[in-house]
């Protein structure tokens, strides 16, 4: 095992381990299955550490895994995932000023998984175009399509955004 | 602050439960194990070592019974769960069982064995990577098993694809070995009963707001299936991995 790059990789999901669960309760909907998603993610992406050079590229790649963990999991149980009150975050207090954002976070929340992912990644995650690309395993203009369709379905909330 | 930061902020409110960090310990402590317990076992494990230089696959697939470094994890969380209904202990028992039936062990190995040396293939398309830490490696899960069919799934995890294992299914007869078609196992009105049972499951997921995949429309000859526990089909689509089990 290369002892430093292993701990590298160790010390970056233990100081990133709630972005991890957020974007995994982003899919799941539910704590446990999050909670599944998350450690199913460090299991298989420690598995294939040595596969890791860059320490740079620590970020995009382990995104990578988490969210085939994340997707796999949605397709394999699509027809369980149960979307009652779990559909929002749990103890969540919204304010009146927060309701256009509630709805988009509702709308994003229903648009299919790929546009859904380059959404969550940019917005929520802030990650540039070239990361979610790598974290897709898509080319750029492929996350730009994506970016632009999911924005055009958004686009009430878009106009919001735009003045 | 535009709807997008307010979004945001509802997004960053989710609730943090308590026992994710030893949650995450705990993977971390587990993985650390489990390369350590597969690097003790290296001799004797279904691993595949790959060399750029020599472009030579080492399978051993005798050991396959007594080490199985994918389900070495014996924690619940981290084993892998297929189809949701099979039984995690039926996997190991079956090769490892008298599955008196030959024939079935045989097409298992084989069907790894073809799966490996596809995957060395694709990795002459890899060429970045270092050459060490090249592996490829096979496992197998038993998806349905009966007196006359066995269902089976074989995995393939590649060290150089950090995306997930690639999975092939078989569904083979216990007397030869030969392959069962959807239309030998659902008849010939299959391709009808399909689109029934996948129009009906994502009319389901449609009322409750689940997604659904715009790509996977209609039923496809190429598509594969296997058996679950049920002695259902389920057909899976192969780029989307979404999976409809076909109820009628």
């Amino acid at each position: 095992m290369n002892g430093n790059m292993y701990d590298k990789i160790t010390e970056y999901i233990l100081e990133n381990r709630e972005k991890f669960y957020r974007l995994a309760y982003s899919y799941a909907h539910e704590r446990e299955t999050a909670l599944d998603i998350v450690q199913n993610a460090i299991c298989k992406a420690l598995e294939k550490y040595g596969t890791i050079r860059d320490e740079n590229s620590i970020n995009s790649w382990f995104y990578r895994v988490l969210v085939n963990e994340a997707c796999s999991h949605i397709k394999k149980n699509s027809r369980e995932v149960s979307v009652g009150d779990e559909k929002m975050p749990e103890q969540v207090y919204v304010e009146k000023a927060f309701e256009l954002g509630e709805e988009l976070y509702k709308k994003v929340d229903m648009l299919p998984e790929m546009l859904k992912t380059v959404i969550v990644l940019r917005f929520y995650e802030d990650m540039s175009l070239e990361e979610i690309s790598r974290v897709t395993n898509t080319n750029l203009n492929t996350v730009k399509t994506r970016l632009y369709t999911a924005l055009k379905k958004l686009k009430k909330f878009v106009m919001e955004v735009a003045e | 602050m535009n709807a997008f930061s307010d979004a945001k902020k509802i997004y960053n409110t989710t609730e943090i439960p308590d026992e994710l960090e030893s949650i995450v310990r705990n993977a971390i402590e587990k993985s650390a194990e489990k390369a350590r317990k597969k690097e003790r076992l290296s001799r004797f494990s279904l691993i595949s070592k790959v060399s750029v230089a020599a472009c030579a696959v080492l399978v051993l697939l005798g050991a396959l019974n007594a080490f199985n470094p994918l389900y070495n994890l014996s924690d619940d969380r981290t084993t892998e769960k297929f189809g949701r209904s099979i039984p995690d202990a039926v996997m190991p028992k079956t090769m490892r069982s008298a599955h008196t039936n030959t024939v079935v062990n045989d097409r298992i190995n084989e069907a790894m064995s073809e799966k490996i040396a596809s995957a060395r293939q694709g990795y002459g398309k890899v060429s970045e990577l270092d050459s060490e830490n090249i592996s490829v490696i096979a496992d197998y899960s038993i998806c349905y098993e009966s007196d006359d069919i066995v269902s089976f799934v074989v995995l393939i995890d590649k060290s150089w694809d950090s995306s997930d294992r690639d999975k092939f299914y078989y569904n083979i007869r216990t007397s030869d070995a030969s392959d069962i078609t959807l239309e030998d196992f659902l008849g010939k009105d299959y391709a009808e009963k399909v689109d029934r049972s996948m129009n009906k499951n994502r009319a389901n997921a449609s009322a409750r707001n689940m997604p659904v995949a715009e790509a996977d429309v209609a039923f496809a000859e190429e598509m594969s299936f296997y058996i679950n526990a049920s002695g259902n089909a389920v057909v899976v689509f192969s780029e989307s991995g979404t999976e409809y089990e076909i109820t009628e």
